[in-house]
């Protein structure tokens, strides 16, 4: 049945795309094997990533940018990723309302997803859905996340271009997310640039991002209902993705690197959890029968021996 | 996996008060609320059902061209093979019922219908599995 339904992907049939995606978001194991499959498809789409606080304009952008790619006859997936935390158990996706001229496009697909049920692995989902997308034949591939946090950052390593979207009059918040997104984005929009305050977001900005492997990230100033200010936006969309700029090796060694501590990390726990000798330890370290460097040295080597050892 | 379910607002007047607090309710109610905004067209939602691969669809309505909107997103379905199942709610005077019943709609709620009692339908028809 996936097989079926993967060449359906690939011949264009979105009934089967949608399908898949729903799939993979509930079947780790399907998923891996998808993506096993696919990897050698070339990734042909360009990968995107808008990401910033929230309500700055991310979705009305993306609505804007698919106007102008599908006026080019540009086949376009989109991504909408709403990661906040869900307290009552559901989630509402609105991100959609803002594009919903685009429902009707045939050469659009926009998937909204939610973490309501699975909030640290949700950049795994995205990252394979996009795989997904691509194989399917879209030439962009476009992933909405709102934050600038952990996830974001997760997002970023496997889109050829990550861009941050801010606004006026958001000066605190901006020193706030120094660690996150600020430092890894390509492209920094000050959006609803038809209120004022934009210059102080500006040159906040030029005091704080520099140059990066050999690309300087610019800072474009959009109007969210102005098309016209959007082309500047895509015009810099085009010239980061193209291969040479966007340094695609850099961003994989960094999700390899996430991907690799995330393995190792989830061994680790599960290790943990299980081991009554590490209950044991406890007990040592509390009551001084032990030093805490002692038993993190004899935890680990059980650790090897029980777990790396059999991994094959 | 939890249950997706798509509200949209079709017809041309402008308040979405409704559909909002429904989908509201839902969401608390533990289902993915996929919401669509206003003035959405048969065409526009048949094809969000299809890319967001819900569950369940609700049309809300309060311009009074329910029955012919309704019948289109329900022939659109028809035509794309989608099999998905169909509540509505709005300005719907109770002799329409038996109309939109005989169309595939599962369920109607006019206005005053209680919140708890959609919840409870809505669960009957996403099924548990
Ligand atoms: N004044 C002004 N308002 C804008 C502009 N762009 C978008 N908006 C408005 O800002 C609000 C938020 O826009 P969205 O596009 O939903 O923002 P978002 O960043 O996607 O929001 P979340 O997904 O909720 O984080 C909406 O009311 C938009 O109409 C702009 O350039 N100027
Ligand atoms: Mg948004």
């Amino acid at each position: 049945m996936i097989e079926e339904l993967m060449d359906n992907v690939k011949n264009g049939d979105t009934i089967a795309l949608s399908k898949l995606i729903s799939i993979m978001e509930k079947d780790e194991r399907t998923r891996k094997e998808v993506i096993k499959k696919i990897f050698s498809c070339p990734v042909r789409g360009k990968i995107i990533c808008f990401t910033g606080p929230p309500g700055v304009g991310k979705s009305t952008l993306i609505d804007q940018v698919l106007s102008i790619l599908t006026s080019e006859g540009k086949k376009v997936g989109v991504i909408l990723v709403d990661p906040r935390s869900p307290y009552t158990g559901g989630a509402l996706l609105g991100d959609r309302v803002r594009m919903q001229r685009h429902a009707t496009d045939p050469h659009v697909f926009i998937r909204s997803l939610s973490c309501a049920e699975n909030p640290e692995g949700i950049s795994r989902i995205v990252k394979d859905v996009i795989k997904l997308m691509s194989f399917a034949g879209m030439d962009y591939i476009i992933v909405e996340t709102v934050g600038t946090g952990q996830i974001a950052v997760e997002v970023s390593f496997i889109c050829h271009t990550s861009v941050l979207v801010l606004m006026p009059n958001m000066g605190d918040d901006i020193q706030m997310m120094k660690a996150g997104i600020l430092e890894v984005a390509d492209i920094y929009v000050i959006n609803k640039s038809d209120i004022e305050g934009a210059e102080l977001v500006e040159a906040y900005l030029k005091e704080n991002i520099g140059k990066r492997n050999g690309w300087e990230p610019p800072i474009v100033k959009t109007i969210g209902y102005n098309r016209s200010s959007v082309v500047p936006l895509v015009e810099k969309l085009e010239e980061h993705s193209s291969r040479k700029n966007c340094r695609y090796d850099e961003k994989i060694k960094g999700l390899l690197t996430t991907m690799f501590l995330d393995h190792v990390d989830e061994l680790a726990l599960k290790f943990l959890k299980k081991s009554e000798d590490f209950e044991e330890f406890v007990k040592d370290v509390a009551n001084c029968r032990m030093d805490y460097y002692t038993a993190i040295e004899n935890l680990y080597a059980k650790f090897k021996k029980e777990v790396l050892s059999n991994e094959g | 996996m939890m249950k997706r379910i798509l509200i949209a607002k079709v017809g041309l007047d402008g308040h979405d008060r409704g559909a909002k607090v429904v989908a509201r309710a839902l969401k608390n109610a533990g289902y993915e609320v996929i919401y669509t905004g206003i003035r959405q067209s048969p065409e526009q939602v048949v094809m969000t059902a299809m890319q967001e691969d819900v569950s369940l669809i609700g049309l809300s309505c309060l311009s009074g061209a329910h029955i012919p909107l309704f019948r289109r997103v329900m022939e659109l379905m028809d035509k794309m093979n989608l099999k998905i199942p169909v509540f509505c709610g709005g300005t719907i005077p109770p002799e329409d019922v038996d109309i939109l019943k005989s169309m595939g709609i599962k369920e109607v709620f006019g206005p005053g219908s209680s919140l708890k009692d959609i919840v409870e339908k809505v669960r009957e028809m996403v099924g548990d599995d």
